[in-house]
C-alpha cells in the first residue's frame, strides 16, 4: 500500500515524459532507428512548408477557444440563473446521461442530424422547406467548423456542469449569495463577486482539460471538421500516416508544435482569467454596485407568460413589483439572460438526445428516402449480417475497458488509502501535490506524447500487444477515476475507520469491511466512468495499437469518412449504449445491495 | 443513585491505584505553542478524568494521541502506559482503547446486530458465541429485538446505546469519550450518561472524558483538568 503513490506516478510520469522526449528528439531530426543521428531543423522546415499549416493552426485555436468559452458561459450562466433551484436538478437529470456517451458517438449523431439529408431537415421537409431532395449544402462538414464546435459543446457542457455541481458547496453558496443580495447587489452581480471566484478556482483544471481536448482531439475532428483547412490534430495524423517513414520526423515536429499550441492556449486563457478577475476586483473596490444589468434592461414583458402580462395590465407595473410573493412575480424575476441560459442548456440536451436516438434508427433502417422523417422499411438485417464484424471490436473494447478500469481503480484505491493512512499532514500534502501529475494526460495533447511513446516502442522493438494498448488506455482512464473517486474518498468521515480500528480491526480489514462497502456507489460510478473513457478513446487505440486492435470507436471513426451509414449507426449506437449500461449498473447495484439500509441506498 | 455511583467510582479509583491508564510527560506542540505541556496523569481502573477547555485547545488531539490516531502536526511526545504496558508505539487496533464520539458512528451498511458483531469478530469468538453476545448486549441496551434493524431507523438515544455496547464488546482496557453526550437533549443526556457511567463502573475501565459541559464533569465525579492550565 505504501508504494502505491510512487508506483502510480512511475507508471504515469515516466511514459509521459519519455513520450514527450521521444517526440522532441525526432522533431529536431534525431531518429537513430531511421538512421538519423544528427540534430537538424529539416523536419521543422518541412512542417512549415506543409500546405494550410498557418490556417490550420488559426482554425484550431479559434474552434478550441470557441467551444471552451461557449461551454463555460453556458454552465456559469445556468448556475448564476438557477443556482439552488429545481431547474438545476432537472438539468442534472437531462445532462448526466450525455456525459457517459463518447465524443465520437455524439459527433456521428450530430453529423446525421445536420447533414443535408439529415434528420433536422427531414423533420421540416417538404412542408416548411419545400425540399423533396436533399439540398447541396455544405453542412457536414461545414467550412467554419461550427458542427465541430457544437458537438464539443454538447459533450463539454455536461462535464463542466457536473463538475461545477460537485465543486459547489450548495448551502454555503446560497447563504453567501443571499448575504450579497442583502447588501444590495443584484443576483448576477452577487454571483460574479461571491460565488464565481471560488467555483472557478475549483474548476480550473477541468476547464484546462476541456480547452486542451478541444484543441487536440482526433475523433470529433475526423468526424465533423472540414479537411480544408484541417484541424491541426487531423493534419498531424495525415503526416503520421504518410507511407514515407522519414515523414515520422515531420509528424514528431507537428506533435511538438501541438504541445506548444495547447500550452500557448492555456497561457492565453490564464491571462484572460487574470484580466476578468482584475476587473472584478476593481469593480468591487469602487464600492457598491450602482450600474444596471444589461439583460435586465430588456423588457421582461416580452419574456413573461400570458398570465403575467394580464396581471400587469390589471395591476399596473408598480403594483406587480410590490407583489413579491406571487407565482407570477417569480416568473417575472427571470430576465432575458436567465431564459437564454436555460434555453441553451435544454436545447443542447435535446440536440444531444436526438443525436443519440438517431443512431439506432439508422442501424435498423432498410429504406429511408429523403424527405421521410422515419424509415419506410425497418430491418434487423444489418445487425444479423454484420454481427461478427460488430461483435469482435465490441469484445475488444470491453476487454480493454474492463482491464484498464480495473487496474486504474485499484491504483486509485491504494493511493487514496495510503493518503488516509499517512499520519503526517505535511507528507500527505506533498503526496497530494505529487499525485496532481496524474492529471497530465488530460492537459497535454494525447496525440503528442502517444506519438512519442509509439516512437519509443518502435525504437526498442517492443511488440504491440493488447497489454500495451490496455496500459495506454489506463493513462487516460486513471485521471478521470481519480477525479471522480478522490473527493468521495476524502469526504468519508475518517472517524468511521478510526472507530473500526479502536474496535480491534486492523487497517486492511477496516478498508475491506468499512471503507470499501461504504464507498460502493462512488467506486462503481468511478469504474463506470473509467469504462466510458476507455470506450471513447480513439488516439491510443490507433497510435499505440497501430490498428491491430480495432475497437468500436476506431471502427466508427473509420466508417465516418464515407462508410455504410447503417453500419456506422450500429457502431455508434453500441458506443453510446455500452457506457450507459455500466452507469446503470453503478446506480442499480448499490440500491440492490443496500436495499435494507436507507442511508446507504440514498447516499 | 447518582451519588452512589460517584462514591463507587471514587472508591474504586483509590483502591486500584497503580493500574489503569498512565500518561507520562505528554506534550502536544503546535508551532511554538504548547497545547499540552509535560502532562503526567494516572487514571485508575474505574476512574473518570474529565478534560475541559475551549474549542481548539487540544482536547481531541490529546485523545487522538492516546488512541494512536494523531496526525501531525501537532508534534506529540511522551509515553502512554496501559496496565503497566507501554502502548505508545502500538498501532490503533492493538491498543484496545475504546473511543466514543459525539456522533454514534454506527456503520450505515450493517444492521444493528452486525455492528455489534463487528466488534466481536476481532476477539476470536465462534459464530454461536457472537450471536449470544450480541443478543446479551442488545438486552442490556434495552433493545432486545433490534438485531436486524437498520441503524438509520433508530432514535438518537437508541443509536447512542448501541454505539456504547459495540465499543464495550471489543473488550477495551480503557475508554476515551469525546463529548459523547453533547448531541442528545437534556433528559436523554441524563439517562445516557448514567448508562455509560454504570458500564464504566461495571467494566472497571480507566476513562478520559472530554466535554464542554460542566454538568457532565460533575456527574462523572472524577477530577477535572482544564486544558488552558495544561498548556502552561
Amino acid at each position: 500500500m505504501r508504494f502505491a503513490p510512487p508506483v502510480t506516478l512511475l507508471l504515469f510520469l515516466v511514459p509521459i515524459l519519455c513520450g514527450l522526449c521521444a517526440v522532441l528528439l525526432p522533431a529536431f531530426g534525431y531518429f537513430p532507428a531511421l538512421g538519423l543521428h544528427a540534430f537538424s531543423l529539416v523536419p521543422m522546415r518541412e512542417l512549415f512548408e506543409t500546405p494550410f499549416l498557418v490556417s490550420s493552426v488559426v482554425f484550431t485555436i479559434r474552434c478550441g477557444f470557441l467551444a471552451t468559452v461557449i461551454s463555460c458561459v453556458i454552465v456559469f450562466s445556468v448556475f448564476c440563473s438557477f443556482a439552488h433551484g429545481k431547474v438545476i436538478g432537472f438539468l442534472r437529470l437531462l445532462l448526466a446521461p450525455l456525459l457517459s456517451v463518447p465524443h465520437a458517438a455524439v459527433a456521428l449523431g450530430i453529423g446525421f442530424l445536420f447533414a443535408p439529408s439529415g434528420w433536422l431537415l427531414r423533420l421540416i421537409s417538404p412542408q416548411i422547406t419545400g425540399f423533396t431532395e436533399p439540398p447541396f449544402w455544405l453542412t457536414n462538414p461545414d467550412p467554419y467548423g461550427l458542427l465541430y464546435v457544437l458537438a464539443l459543446v454538447i459533450k463539454e457542457v455536461p462535464f463542466l456542469f457536473l463538475i461545477a455541481l460537485a465543486s459547489q458547496n450548495a448551502d454555503n453558496s446560497q447563504k453567501a449569495l443571499l448575504t450579497a443580495q442583502g447588501l444590495g447587489y443584484p443576483r448576477r452581480e452577487a454571483f460574479y463577486h461571491v460565488i464565481l471566484p471560488e467555483l472557478y478556482r475549483r474548476m480550473r483544471l477541468p476547464i484546462y482539460t476541456v480547452l486542451a481536448f478541444s484543441l487536440s482531439n482526433l475523433e470529433v475532428a475526423l468526424t465533423l471538421a472540414p479537411s480544408r483547412p484541417p484541424l491541426f490534430s487531423r493534419l498531424l495524423l495525415d503526416i503520421y500516416n504518410d507511407p514515407d517513414l522519414l515523414k515520422q520526423t515531420v509528424a514528431a515536429s507537428a506533435a511538438f508544435v501541438q504541445v506548444l499550441i495547447v500550452l500557448l492556449a492555456i497561457a492565453i486563457w490564464r491571462v484572460g482569467e487574470l484580466l476578468v478577475f482584475n476587473i472584478r476586483r476593481q469593480r468591487l473596490e469602487r464600492g457598491r454596485y450602482k450600474g444596471c444589468n444589461f439583460f435586465s434592461r430588456i423588457p421582461s414583458k416580452i419574456l413573461c407568460s400570458h398570465e403575467v402580462r394580464k396581471h400587469r395590465l390589471l395591476l399596473g407595473r408598480a403594483k406587480i413589483r410590490q407583489s413579491k410573493y406571487t407565482h407570477q412575480h417569480k416568473l417575472a424575476q427571470y430576465n432575458f439572460g436567465d431564459v437564454l441560459a436555460g434555453a441553451s442548456s435544454v436545447g443542447l440536451c435535446i440536440l444531444g438526445i436526438l443525436a443519440i436516438v438517431l443512431l439506432p434508427i439508422w442501424s435498423f433502417a432498410k429504406v429511408w428516402r429523403f424527405p421521410a422523417s422515419l424509415p419506410q422499411e425497418w430491418s434487423a438485417e444489418l445487425w444479423l449480417e454484420s454481427l461478427m464484424r460488430i461483435i469482435e471490436p465490441w469484445n475488444t473494447s470491453l476487454v480493454i475497458a474492463l482491464s484498464a478500469s480495473t487496474c486504474a481503480l485499484l491504483l486509485c484505491v491504494f493511493c487514496l488509502e495510503q493518503e488516509t493512512r499517512s499520519k503526517n499532514r505535511l507528507a500527505r500534502t506533498y503526496s497530494n501535490k505529487a499525485l496532481l501529475a496524474i492529471y497530465l494526460p488530460l492537459v497535454i495533447p494525447q496525440i503528442s506524447f502517444l506519438l512519442g511513446i509509439q516512437i519509443l516502442l518502435f525504437s526498442f522493438s517492443v511488440p504491440v500487444t493488447m497489454l500495451v494498448v490496455i496500459w495506454s488506455h489506463m493513462l487516460f482512464v486513471l485521471p478521470y477515476i481519480f477525479l471522480s473517486l478522490g473527493d468521495n474518498w476524502r469526504g468519508l468521515d475518517q472517524r468511521y475507520q478510526l472507530t473500526a480500528q479502536t474496535l480491534g480491526s486492523n487497517r486492511n480489514r477496516t478498508m475491506l469491511f468499512v471503507t470499501l462497502p461504504m464507498l460502493l456507489k462512488p467506486l462503481l460510478t468511478a469504474f463506470a466512468l473509467g469504462i466510458a473513457v476507455s470506450i471513447a478513446l480513439y488516439a491510443p487505440t490507433v497510435l499505440i495499437g497501430a490498428g491491430r486492435f480495432p475497437t468500436i470507436t476506431s471502427e466508427a471513426v473509420a466508417l465516418a469518412s464515407g462508410g455504410d451509414r447503417r453500419l456506422l449507426g450500429a457502431f455508434a449506437f453500441l458506443q453510446a449504449t455500452t457506457p450507459c449500461l455500466f452507469f446503470a449498473l453503478a446506480l442499480l447495484i448499490p440500491r440492490i445491495v443496500w436495499r435494507k439500509y436507507a442511508f446507504m441506498a440514498g447516499g | 443513585m447518582h451519588l452512589w455511583l460517584v462514591a463507587r467510582v471514587n472508591k474504586s479509583s483509590s483502591s486500584e491505584s497503580g493500574k489503569g491508564l498512565s500518561l507520562q510527560g505528554i506534550s502536544l506542540e503546535l508551532g511554538e505553542n504548547y497545547l499540552v505541556r509535560n502532562l503526567n496523569l494516572q487514571v485508575a481502573r474505574g476512574e473518570i478524568v474529565v478534560f475541559m477547555g475551549a474549542s481548539g485547545s487540544g482536547k481531541s488531539s490529546l485523545l487522538a494521541y492516546l488512541c494512536g490516531a494523531l496526525a501531525q502536526p501537532p508534534q506529540a511526545s511522551g509515553r502512554v502506559l496501559l496496565n503497566g504496558e507501554d502502548i505508545t508505539q502500538l498501532p490503533i487496533h492493538m491498543r484496545r482503547i475504546g473511543l466514543l464520539f459525539q456522533e454514534d458512528l454506527l456503520f450505515p451498511h450493517m444492521s444493528v446486530g452486525e455492528n455489534l458483531a463487528f466488534a466481536l469478530r476481532t476477539v476470536e469468538c465462534s459464530r454461536a458465541r457472537i450471536k449470544e453476545e450480541v443478543m446479551q448486549a442488545l438486552q442490556q441496551a434495552g433493545l432486545p429485538d433490534f438485531a436486524e434493524r437498520d441503524p438509520h431507523s433508530l432514535s438518537g438515544g437508541q443509536k447512542a446505546r448501541v454505539s456504547v455496547m459495540r465499543c464495550l464488546l471489543a473488550q477495551p482496557r480503557a475508554l476515551l469519550l469525546d463529548e459523547p453526550f453533547s448531541r442528545l437533549d437534556l433528559p436523554l443526556r441524563r439517562d445516557f450518561r448514567r448508562f455509560v457511567f454504570r458500564k464504566i463502573l461495571e467494566k472497571r475501565m480507566p476513562t478520559i472524558l472530554v466535554t464542554h459541559d460542566p454538568a457532565d464533569a460533575r456527574a462523572s465525579g472524577g477530577k477535572t483538568l482544564y486544558m488552558d492550565q495544561l498548556a502552561l
